[in-house]
């Protein structure tokens, strides 16, 4: 390609690239790169910094274009950076890694019209890439911004005569305008297709809780104020109450005397143990934000769930827990029913097996506790008095904080006999340790807690803060009930949320702080509100939410049906165009001497004087003269001028004619 | 001629006599939807793979955002489509002139373009059927004058052919297009060759030598009198003064009014008009008047840029057999 380029003479068609054209894709360009960059090596930064420092230099005149020892040279070390960076994978980033890359290096290159045009092309991937990695509606409004800077430039390359800048974004965003009403409709009404093949998965942050519990670990947690999930409840308009609202995550039932883990990863599916016949259920659907992990997020007892635009359904537990095949890489959006209130059955009994695995407990860990529980079981007390003496300590000794103090090795001795002081990991984590000793099966659950219900869309939203920690006993002949040392400690925690619970130290920890101001409080809420509509109308605008909003609009979704309004659509478009189009040819464009004529026929009129039928101007304005001798100076000017311009083509006295017919009669 | 070659030859050909037949030749003409064609050209189908390339990354990524923006490009085609349509429809073409040109040299045609469209028209590409491109732009009720060239080939009437007049703008990925049949002519006067000069042949009926009436025998001075000067021509006033016997000269006496004789050539047809081309041509220069002699047709000596013109044409004229210069 080099060879011929160069054996062609200069003469060829090569549009080379005006210096306005260049300035605007520079811009493009760095408006389009700069969200990606964060995501990206740093190396990439310094290969941008330097294209772009060249690219500068070339068009304020200073340096040349870089030879091709410098392009090898730093395509070289775009492709060393590559794989160093990349090595071995092949996934997401390693594509946007490239493409950026790419758009870089060739911005150096960028020499015509061609060039220019494959760089716009890049940019158009470039702009999908930025909404692979953020989806809010303040990115997706930066990436339109994007678009219209990008239709800015597009269009410029095709200008011949010079544009202000601002002439050429609003033309730019006149093309985006005229395309938005399309898109629209293409985005309702074309059909949602799964994933056509299998992608290298997303590398998702993985934000929450990790599948083990140790002291500290949702401490952590409470500071982050980032939204975990989002609920809305079908078939009621209020949330249930907030000691009901235990969104279950995982179930940790091994106790290594410090750390809680799950015993095994993922039981099977209960098999259809008892067909409890359910009482209250609650039906919701949750968008959850991506986590990275496999688990979701429901109320206990999950009764049925389904996935939309998920092919691979969700599985329920054995421990009543929800199971994604696929880590959480993309917001999700799942349904559950779940039943709030079984039958009881008499025969529901855990077997000898369970019931060791939990009560099983570390030999030498946490002797002091060990002693505390037999101590109580020696007293004869049955298990239902043995949580009631728990929860009752708790309550009488202990304090919430978000600050407490670091523990050793026994970490549930230190806790229960010396420190006192803590959140809620420790209260649900020395509560099961003590049960256990004293011989109650019970299990460690985490998950969030409540949630800050939206008044506005009407959905309960929860946050990263709202982790929670609480415990599950087996009672005999109820089977397992959700029991929460935190509440007999800080009923506030349970009912309020996280900051009433806290004290004025806590609060202080934690920065941007909601009650604050209730009109800041106002504005997350209404903030919040208009991201969980971006979220279920556009993020999770899927094949179901396609066909509920077809069923509403048009009455159905079958073909004929919406071939006929798209029809319907297209003809009022089209007549729409035509109508534009006919207005603007209803008034072709006069010559500038024709229109001041005009002007002065109509002053003219209002003096009573009225052109006839076919007579011309000049007759006309010698009639006028004759009858009104003193107007003869200034309309025989007149006369003159148009005439010399009409007919003559001596345009340059236009201003003079103008001027004239406006100062007429004086 | 590879295959490809041929059959585009000959889809040319066809589509060349739908459109003429659709589109009658005519002084000027205004572009609408009855003489615009349309469609996208390969930047745009690289726009469109573009296009599914992304519809794809939404697709497999679930990403509805992504799949919007699927949709927008699809969407931009489609305003790509109507912004480029306007850009050139309402355009009218007129041909105003045409500057003569020696054969083989292009001619210069001047077209008036005034556009309708209330934004002006951007990027329009103007050619002559294999002729050169020139590219501008209209300012809305602005009419503008275009120079445009075209190559020739032979003398006699050249017919530049249908006009090109096409635009990508905005976005470069539609180009929409029209083959106009502008009743534009120029005359083309015969390629200048030089050849031996040609000699009047001393037609029967004139006096020898021709007569000092003539036009361009300016009296230019005395030389001493020579045997065989004609009696004419004695200085009788210097001669009556005692001053010598002195013969009058003039300057068109003998060597000048040239005739451009076309008898006096032998050449086959139209190397005979170069000739005679490049002779007028030659004593233009030279400043001696020079006249034309054709079948049918004689011009007097003279000079000037008018006379000048005059003979080219009558050489571009000459003997025109065929419907000269129009080639299809």
């Amino acid at each position: 390609m080099w060879t011929k380029r160069l054996a062609q003479p200069h003469s060829q068609r090569t549009e080379y690239l005006a210096r306005d054209k260049l300035a605007w894709l520079l811009v493009m360009q760095t408006l389009l790169i700069l969200p990606l960059l964060i995501n990206l090596p740093a190396w990439l930064w310094l290969v941008w910094a330097i294209a772009g420092f060249w690219r500068t230099q070339v068009f304020r005149g200073r340096w040349g274009a870089p030879g091709g020892t410098v392009k090898t040279l730093l395509t070289l070390v775009c492709a060393g950076g590559l794989i160093a960076s990349y090595a071995g994978k092949t996934g997401t980033d390693t594509m946007v890694g490239l493409l950026v890359c790419a758009f870089v290096l060739k911005l150096l290159e960028v020499n015509s019209a061609r060039d220019a045009q494959l760089l716009i092309f890049i940019g158009f991937v470039i702009t999908a890439c930025q909404l692979l990695f953020n989806q809010s509606p303040l990115a997706a409004f930066y990436s339109l911004g994007c678009l219209l800077v990008l239709l800015a430039s597009w269009r410029s390359l095709y200008l011949t005569t010079a544009q202000s800048n601002g002439l050429r974004l609003r033309a730019g965003g006149r093309l985006l305008l005229h395309a938005l009403p399309v898109m629209l409709v293409l985005f309702v009404v074309i059909p949602r297709l799964g994933p056509l093949w299998a992608i290298p998965n997303q590398q998702a942050a993985k934000t929450g809780f990790s599948d083990s519990l140790s002291p500290g670990d949702l401490g952590q947690l409470a500071l982050n104020r980032a939204p975990a999930f989002r609920v809305e409840f079908t078939n009621k308009d209020e949330p249930p109450p907030a000691n009901q609202l235990y969104w279950r995550g995982l179930v940790l039932d091994n106790f290594d005397g410090r750390t809680w883990r799950q015993r095994d990863s993922w039981g099977l599916p209960p098999a259809a143990e008892n067909n409890q016949r359910v009482l209250e259920s609650l039906d919701y659907s949750i968008i959850m934000e991506p986590h990275g992990q496999p688990w979701l997020f429901s109320l206990m007892t999950p009764q049925r769930t389904s996935a939309v635009s998920n092919r691979r359904p969700i599985r329920i537990t054995r421990d009543h827990l929800l199971y994604n095949p696929v880590p959480v890489a993309q917001r999700l959006r799942y349904e559950v029913s779940s039943a709030l209130q079984l039958e009881p059955v008499a025969k529901v009994s855990l077997s000898t097996g369970e019931r060791a695995a939990h009560t099983r407990l570390p030999a030498n860990a946490n002797p002091q506790t060990r002693a505390l529980a037999e101590q109580w079981r020696g007293e004869g007390l049955a298990d239902q008095a043995i949580i009631e003496r728990a929860l009752s300590l708790f309550n009488r000794e202990f304090t919430y904080s978000l600050q407490p103090p670091v523990l050793g090795q026994h970490s549930v001795d230190e806790f229960l006999f010396s420190t006192k002081k803590g959140f809620c990991e420790h209260f649900a984590s020395s509560f099961s340790v003590l049960l256990r000793a004293a011989g109650v099966p019970v299990r460690v659950v985490v998950g969030y807690q409540g949630g800050r219900w939206n008044p506005l869309e009407n959905y309960l939203l929860v946050s990263q803060s709202d982790a929670h920690a609480w415990t599950e006993v087996w009672i005999e002949g109820e089977g397992w009930r959700t029991i929460d040392p935190t509440a007999a400690v800080a009923p506030n925690r349970i009912e309020q949320g996280l900051d009433d619970a806290l004290s004025a130290d806590d609060q202080n920890l934690m920065s941007n702080n909601w009650s604050g101001s209730s009109l800041l409080y106002n504005l997350q809420l209404r903030w919040d509100a208009a991201n969980f509509v971006w979220q279920r109308w556009v993020l999770n605008y899927d094949s179901d939410a396609q066909e509920g909003l077809l069923t509403r609009l048009l009455g159905g979704t079958e073909v004929w049906r919406i071939t006929l309004w798209l029809v319907g659509l297209g003809l009022a478009a089209a007549a729409l165009a035509a109508w534009a189009l006919l207005r603007s040819h209803a008034r072709p464009a006069l010559r500038a001497e024709i229109r001041a004529i005009q002007s002065l026929e109509r002053k003219l009129a209002q003096l009573g004087y009225v052109r006839g039928m076919g007579e011309t101007p000049g007759d006309f304005i010698a009639r006028v003269i004759r009858s009104e001798p003193r107007w003869q100076a200034s309309l025989s000017i007149i006369a003159r001028l148009f005439e010399q311009i009409a007919y003559r083509q001596q345009t340059q006295q236009l201003a003079q004619l103008q001027e004239k017919v406006r100062r007429f009669p004086f | 001629m590879s295959i490809s070659t041929y059959w585009r030859a000959v889809w040319q050909r066809r589509f060349f006599r739908w459109i003429d037949k659709r589109a009658p030749r005519a002084r000027q003409i205004s572009l609408n939807r009855k003489n615009l064609y349309i469609f996208p050209n390969r930047t745009g189908f690289l726009y469109l793979a573009m296009t599914v390339v992304i519809w794809l990354l939404g697709t497999n990524y679930q990403n509805n955002l992504i799949l919007a923006l699927a949709y927008l490009m699809i969407s931009l085609f489609v305003v790509a489509i109507h912004h480029t349509f306007a850009n050139l429809s309402g355009i009218s073409v007129r041909f105003i002139s045409a500057t003569p040109a020696f054969a083989g040299e292009p001619a210069s045609f001047v077209l008036e373009f005034e556009t309708r469209h209330k934004r002006g028209s951007e990027n329009v590409e103007i050619c002559w059927q294999g002729g050169e491109r020139h590219t501008f732009a209209l300012n809305p009720a602005e009419p503008q004058r275009v120079n445009l060239r075209a190559p020739s080939k032979v003398r006699g009437y050249l017919h530049p052919g249908r006009l090109l007049i096409q635009s990508r703008f905005p976005l470069g990925i539609i180009r929409c297009w029209s083959w106009l049949n502008l009743e534009a002519v120029a005359l083309i006067y015969p390629q200048p060759i030089a050849i031996d000069e040609p000699h009047h042949q001393a037609s029967s009926g004139r006096e020898e030598g021709g007569s000092s009436t003539r036009g361009g025998d300016d009296f230019s001075g005395l030389r001493e009198y020579q045997a065989g000067d004609p009696i004419k021509h004695i200085a009788w006033k210097q001669y009556a003064q005692n001053k010598g016997l002195f013969t009058k000269e003039y300057e068109a006496y003998f060597s000048a009014d040239k005739w451009l004789d076309w008898h006096s050539l032998n050449q086959l047809q139209e190397l005979r008009l170069s000739g005679l081309c490049y002779w007028a041509l030659h004593y233009e220069r030279q400043q001696i008047p020079y006249g034309l002699s054709l079948p049918g047709l004689t011009l007097e000596p003279a000079l000037g840029e008018y006379h000048l013109q005059t003979v080219l044409k009558a050489l571009a004229q000459f003997n025109l057999t065929r419907e000269a210069g129009y080639v299809d």
